[in-house]
């Protein structure tokens, strides 16, 4: 990363597509990837579940987006917006001892003098997350809204955002 | 004396975390269950799909062991299809999964294990220039100044002072069971900050031969790299050399900072070498083929069965004597809760019979847990670096006896001390030691052959369905850096019909079975096993974590209102 210089952007979609409605931040990232054009180039990272591999990513960042399904304990499928500190209360995923979570990047990144200038969640109540390949009805219907917030965000952030035109034979 | 009843559960928001419940009498633990508490059916949404997809899928069951459960994958459509790799697929999957081996291990080790035994807090009080000779004393590794120690404790300090210990605030910091010295403290805590640079370094061997981490890009018949000397688009001269150097710093950290590091550390808690033994029957299907897989002679680490403790006799494996029981698990079998089925036969009806959540107790329900019970011959078997440098060990692997020798010789303490909870945190840094030698063998083996014009890393010959039987079976295993690992397939007319994982995690978290065998977690938490104050469990998470268990044990997790992990009730 370091001798490519500091990406000014990193959006991270996190998330288990084997989890039912945890694939959304997955998801959304594919559909940024391939519908969308970002000026300058941004960088669109598939976080899995994995927090730790999520660590240089982050700070090596000025701003960072996570992607996310986020239980607020709300209405499936409503949008959920978080700012820098309120996301460690809600982005906690564990599937194993040593599967850092995202909050405990965020207190590495912290702890290492490292955090990122900007920082913030954008996704929508999940339904349901047991072992499935598919959105719930609810979470599937509130993505197109999702990813046009985070467009939005994304042009508030100085970046020129356009529909990819289909390229040739795609 | 009464006894204690004790929930070490987390979260229950987290998916997919471990339960222990134990009854702690006099000090000591009278009775345990280990419970997982999410079921998981991957099996489920496999039937349909494209056994060359099955990979993909199957990465995604654990966000840590993506690569371990691609490869398995690979290996059981392969098995099935009867598929021969190029060597040299064969040799960059080794390279590939040794690296996850040595980052996994080390990165258990200072950001999971460490914290069982270094205590943080008592880092503060260190003198820096103690710890820097200790430091030298031990390793010949260069950020040993005392100036350096001094800028991590300040580090920490101001980290601390902050008013939160962030991702310290869940240890049981000054609990009588720590013992090392502030100065020891703090060379661990400043190796586990040191440990994130590093592995985030080497752990690049895997985007540059799969393309992306944490989910790199897999091929059945081979791997998706092109070498090419001259090629800036695939495996060529200058991305060697980057491997190379990969894996000597990845060599190196292992040898000067984690292999010290675990030694010195394990000096001051010999009495872990007599405690948390537990299950005696150790199992690895053995793992890196340094030719065809179906060679099993050319395994780096051997693969065999030893029983009752009895090193001297290493015996055959045999895949078609694993069953599993669900007697006391949340599933049904349509023949009954008694019988034992093999993975090829295998059921994944799920019946969850248990009391409604929240849990008060799951002790003392006859089902306790989303976790089968699988067993060799009958036995429970314990999986993972200690099974596997036992069966090395037994098998007369120098390496594996050489290393064995020098860690107990250090400690002063006899071979009986390997079946401990000490000896399976011994074994697993013994073994990366091992593999972070032999990576450098592989790398030579790989460019030999490209020097020699041999580039080829697909086996295309199978990819095309209509070169498959109707029907086809088959099994891929891996000794994947957590133990034996299993998957099962049965394709018929193209697609997967039938798809079994057994993943190490299920033998050592194992609940009893029809026979009333308890599984490796819980014979160890029984087996002559302190609990000093059940307020503060420290010595469960020791010996759980000497297993390194892959589902979120997050008993080193607070919840979103700081509410303590452990609760902890009288009957």
């Amino acid at each position: 990363m370091s001798d490519r210089g500091i990406p000014e952007t990193v959006v991270i979609g996190v998330g288990n597509p084997l989890m039912g409605d945890d694939g959304l931040g997955i998801e959304v990232l594919e559909r940024l990837r391939l519908g969308w054009s970002f000026r300058p180039s941004l960088d669109l990272l598939d976080g899995g579940t994995w927090g730790l591999n999520l660590l240089p990513h982050v700070e090596s960042a000025r701003r960072v987006m996570f992607i996310d399904a986020i239980n607020v304990g709300r209405e499936p499928g409503i949008l959920v917006e978080l700012e820098a500190e309120e996301i460690p209360r809600f982005l906690a995923r564990k599937l194993s001892p040593h599967q850092i979570d995202v909050k405990e990047v965020l207190a590495l990144a912290e702890l290492r003098g490292t955090l990122p200038e900007e920082l913030c969640a954008i996704g929508l109540q999940p339904e349901s997350v047991e072992m499935s390949t598919s959105l719930s009805a609810p979470v599937a219907a509130g993505v197109d809204r999702l990813i046009e917030r985070v467009i939005e965000r994304l042009r508030g952030w100085g970046y020129v955002v356009e529909e990819a035109e289909a390229l040739p034979g795609a | 004396m009464a006894r204690t009843k004790l929930v070490v559960d987390p979260i229950t928001r987290i998916e997919g975390h471990l339960r222990i419940e134990v009854q702690a009498e006099d000090g000591r633990i009278a009775d345990a269950w280990a419970s997982s508490t999410q079921f998981r059916g991957i099996e489920l949404i496999m039937q349909g799909r494209d056994p060359r997809d099955a990979w993909a899928f199957t990465q995604r069951i654990c966000g840590v062991c993506t690569v371990v459960h691609a490869i398995a994958s690979l290996r059981a459509v392969e098995d099935a299809l009867d598929i021969r790799i190029p060597a040299n697929a064969n040799t960059i999957r080794n390279i590939v999964l040794g690296m996850q081996f040595i980052q996994d291990h080390v990165i258990h080790f200072y950001h999971l294990h460490a914290l069982d035994w270094v205590d943080v807090v008592s880092a503060l009080s260190a003198d820096p220039a103690a710890t820097s000779n200790i430091a030298r004393s031990i390793s010949p590794w260069p950020n040993n100044s005392a100036t350096y120690f001094a800028e991590v404790q300040d580090r920490i300090r101001r980290f601390v002072e902050s008013g939160q210990l962030g991702i310290f605030s869940n240890g049981y910091w000054g609990h009588p069971a720590y013992k090392l010295p502030p100065e020891v403290n703090l060379l661990g805590v400043a190796h586990y900050l040191e440990a994130l640079d590093w592995q985030r370094d080497v752990i690049r061997v895997h985007t540059i031969f799969g393309g992306k981490n944490p989910h790199p890009n897999f091929l059945v018949g081979g791997m998706a790299s092109a070498i090419n000397i001259d090629s800036t688009a695939t495996i060529n001269a200058e991305r060697l050399t980057d491997i190379h150097d990969m894996i000597k710093r990845a060599r190196r950290f292992v040898e000067e900072v984690y292999w010290p590091d675990l030694v010195a550390i394990a000096g001051f808690y010999k009495e872990w070498a007599s405690i948390g033994g537990g299950v005696d029957n150790f199992m690895a299907c053995g793992e890196f083929p340094e030719d065809d897989i179906r060679n099993i002679d050319s395994y780096y680490l051997p693969q065999g069965i030893i029983l009752g403790k009895n090193i001297g006799e290493v015996l055959p494996y045999d895949q078609q004597l694993v069953k599993e029981y669900v007697t006391h698990s949340w599933y049904e079998y349509e023949a009954g809760d008694q019988v034992g089925l093999h993975p090829f036969e295998g059921e994944t009806k799920a019946r969850y019979s248990g009391p409604p959540t929240p849990w008060e107790y799951l002790q003392g329900e006859d089902k306790y847990t989303w976790m089968k019970a699988p067993r060799y011959n009958e036995m429970p078997m314990q999986v993972g670096p200690l099974a596997r440098m036992l069966v090395a060990y037994g098998s007369g692997h120098e390496g594996a006896r050489e290393l064995v020798g020098e860690v107990l010789g250090r400690l002063g303490v006899g071979p009986e001390a390997l079946f401990s909870t000490l000896g399976r945190t011994a074994a697993r840094g013994i073994e990366t030691v091992l593999l972070a030698r032999r990576m450098e063998k592989w790398y030579d083996d790989l460019v030999t052959r490209i020097k020699g014009g041999d580039t080829a890393t697909f086996n295309g010959e199978r990819w095309d369905p209509s070169t498959w039987p109707a029907s086809a079976q088959g099994y891929g295993y891996q000794d994947a850096p957590r133990g034996n690992l299993g998957h099962w397939i049965r394709i018929d007319d193209g697609k997967i019909s039938h798809y079994q994982c057994v993943v190490p995690s299920t033998w050592n978290c194992s609940p009893r079975d029809a026979a009333g065998q308890m599984g490796p977690y819980e014979a160890s938490l029984t087996d002559n096993h302190p609990l000093v104050d059940p307020e503060r469990p420290l010595e469960i998470l020791r010996t759980i974590h000497s297993f390194d268990p892959c589902m979120a044990c997050g008993v080193h997790v607070l919840d979103v209102n700081g509410t303590p992990v452990t609760e902890v009730k009288l009957p």
